[in-house]
């Protein structure tokens, strides 16, 4: 009897430790490269630096630039509103509906998860000088496909009016990750269900929305999520737009490509992490205001441990 | 039947669609990088190039040091692929199957990253590297991969976890094994689909890191793939044909090794039931 106790005991320590030391790691990389360089960020928000120098303590000065001066910041932010709204809602309704597709029975479905998920792997860098070229108002293939239907040529990247949906459209052709994760889901979804509808007489519209869409609403959210927070770190897209990055009047200008370039263009260290610290704010709220509002229309089956 | 027969043509339909669409822009790039400079400029473009001109490629590889960039690049993968593959499969172990005191607190602590936006922290943690002094090394790209290795990995080892019966560990704990032995003999090959997934994407990930190597590798002879074809981008009125010639070398591995390992990606990643 006694025996059997120590043996439990050594058994629950052994387990403990084990369980300890294989999430230190993890716990680690959260605290280095995470906690700390939010705390740090929040330090440095405060500071006039220019990495050379020793920082200096400026209070709220950053912060009161922002709100007041700084031009870009509110630009930056609406068109990285603008594209995050834009790119989400498009990427997730294009990967849905091609999920959609993907999952029925149909012939070389390999062949095109394949063709779907391919662009994804190519890196963005090269994704866009692909489509800059394809975009190009002369020479590109894009104007000259519309020019068959009689459409006239567009300015794509090189106008500020249509320079948001242009790399929209690219980012939804890069998509892939997000179809695969909707095609997992989308297979979880019940036979019997969709059958009990068929049975009862509805077609594919009732059983999208009274079956599918509800059974996958974890899955969208979770997409939707994970969509947003690519969206707001765009950045390549932008530094390849033009020579000086941006787009055309600064029409492109990303906020994640403005506090590169506070940080790494202009030197101001402080400034770029108070840009950060208003950005880290930003997403919170909102997506805190997700998590909100999913309680609404995302359902868990058996609700969740 | 007949609306069945309907549905599945123009489920057809538009997939052929869609995948012409989706195919095009690699396609375009493929004739680009085999025309002279004179045919890229044409207008109506031509779909096929008059004479396929592979010295297109040889050109560009004198131009840019892509052996040299692409020997960087091995560099930052390999480790890096070796570092999530086990930090973050054998924390995903214990967050799915072992009890421990505070275990879903260390867990959501883990999750919540995946919610920060990268650009955030980039600019700390620069700061942070160079008063270590370790900016124009590769270490601030390889480190990283050995604490958790991404906490979207973590979630996805465990979501994979969570479907294979407990009971294979606990019927091991009775034979005595220790948990380390579980993990190793047990879980290592039990989860191979999700490791395909997940060294695919961290592949993938170093490969597209583009702002990373950006900011931390200044020095030309640390130059990336990436940060390569970035500089032919740059040098002003780089031929059109060249530039794809470049693209192309560049996005060869990667879809390579998405080829390779696509069959087990597609399906692992529907297995792993990656959900909310």
């Amino acid at each position: 009897m006694r025996g059997k106790t120590t043996s439990y005991r050594n058994h629950t320590r052994q387990r403990i430790t084990f369980a300890y030391l294989s999430i230190t790691p993890a716990i680690l990389g959260v605290l280095l490269f995470t906690v700390a360089p939010l705390l740090y960020c929040l330090y440095l928000s405060f500071t006039k630096w220019d990495i050379f120098h020793a920082e200096q303590w400026i209070g709220f000065g950053n912060y009161h630039k922002i709100f007041t001066e700084d031009l870009f910041f509110t630009k930056s932010l609406r068109v990285t509103a603008y594209y995050s709204f834009g790119n989400v809602l498009a990427c997730i309704v294009f990967c849905f509906i091609v999920a959609l597709l993907l999952n029925q029975n149909i012939r070389g479905r390999a062949f095109f998860r394949s063709v779907f998920y391919l662009p994804s792997v190519i890196p963005i860098l090269a994704t866009s000088l692909i489509w800059y070229w394809l975009y190009d108002i002369d020479f590109g293939v894009i104007n000259h496909i519309l020019g068959w239907f009689g459409i006239p040529k567009q300015m794509w990247v090189s106008s500020p009016g249509t320079v948001i949906p242009s790399i929209i459209i690219m980012s939804v052709w890069a998509s892939g990750n997000i179809i695969v994760i909707f095609l997992a889901g989308l297979q979880d979804v019940p036979r019997h269900l969709l059958e009990a509808v068929e049975i009862d007489g509805g077609g594919w519209w009732s059983k999208l929305r009274s079956v599918t869409i509800p059974l996958m609403s974890p899955v969208i959210f979770y997409n939707i999520i994970l969509a947003f927070v690519n969206s707001v770190t765009t950045f390549t897209q932008t530094y390849t737009l033009g020579t000086q990055g941006g787009g055309p009047n600064d029409s492109a200008l990303f906020y994640a490509f403005l506090i590169y370039r506070e940080a790494f263009k202009h030197m101001n260290m402080g400034y770029a992490c108070a840009l950060a610290m208003v950005l880290f704010v930003i997403v919170s709220v909102l997506t805190l205001l997700l998590f909100r509002v999913s309680r609404f229309w995302v359902h868990y089956e058996g609700g969740r441990d | 039947m007949a609306t069945r027969y309907g549905g599945r043509l123009f489920t057809y339909l538009m997939l052929i669609l869609l995948t012409l669409m989706v195919l095009l822009p690699m396609y375009w790039i493929l004739r680009t990088s085999l025309m002279n400079l004179v045919e890229t400029m044409q207008f109506p473009p031509k779909w096929v190039p008059s004479a396929f001109r592979v010295s297109n490629y040889t050109d560009v590889m004198d131009r840019v040091h892509f052996g040299r960039d692409f020997r960087n690049t091995f560099i930052i993968i390999v480790p890096v692929l070796i570092g999530v593959a086990f930090t973050s499969s054998i924390a995903a172990f214990s967050f799915a199957r072992v009890e421990f005191p505070l275990r879903s607190f260390w867990f959501s602590l883990v999750i919540m990253t995946i919610l920060l936006p990268s650009i955030i922290t980039l600019v700390p943690l620069y700061v942070g590297w160079s008063k270590l002094g370790l900016t124009n090394t590769f270490w601030p790209l390889i480190l990283p991969a050995f604490f958790g290795g991404g906490s979207f990995n973590i979630f996805l080892f465990r979501q994979f976890l969570l479907t294979i019966p407990r009971e294979l560990d606990e019927s091991a704990i009775i034979d005595g094994a220790s948990y380390f032995m579980i993990y190793r003999k047990i879980i290592l090959p039990l989860i191979r689909p999700a490791m395909v997934v997940v060294l695919l994407f961290t592949f993938v990930g170093v490969w597209n890191d583009f702002l990373g190597q950006l900011v931390y590798l200044g020095r030309e002879q640390l130059y990336t793939v990436a940060l390569g074809l970035s500089t032919l981008r740059g040098a002003l009125n780089t031929p059109y044909n060249l530039l794809m010639a470049a693209t192309i070398i560049v996005v060869f591995p990667a879809i390579i090794v998405f080829l390779i390992g696509q069959r087990y990606f597609i399906e692992g990643i529907a297995t792993t039931g990656i959900k909310g």
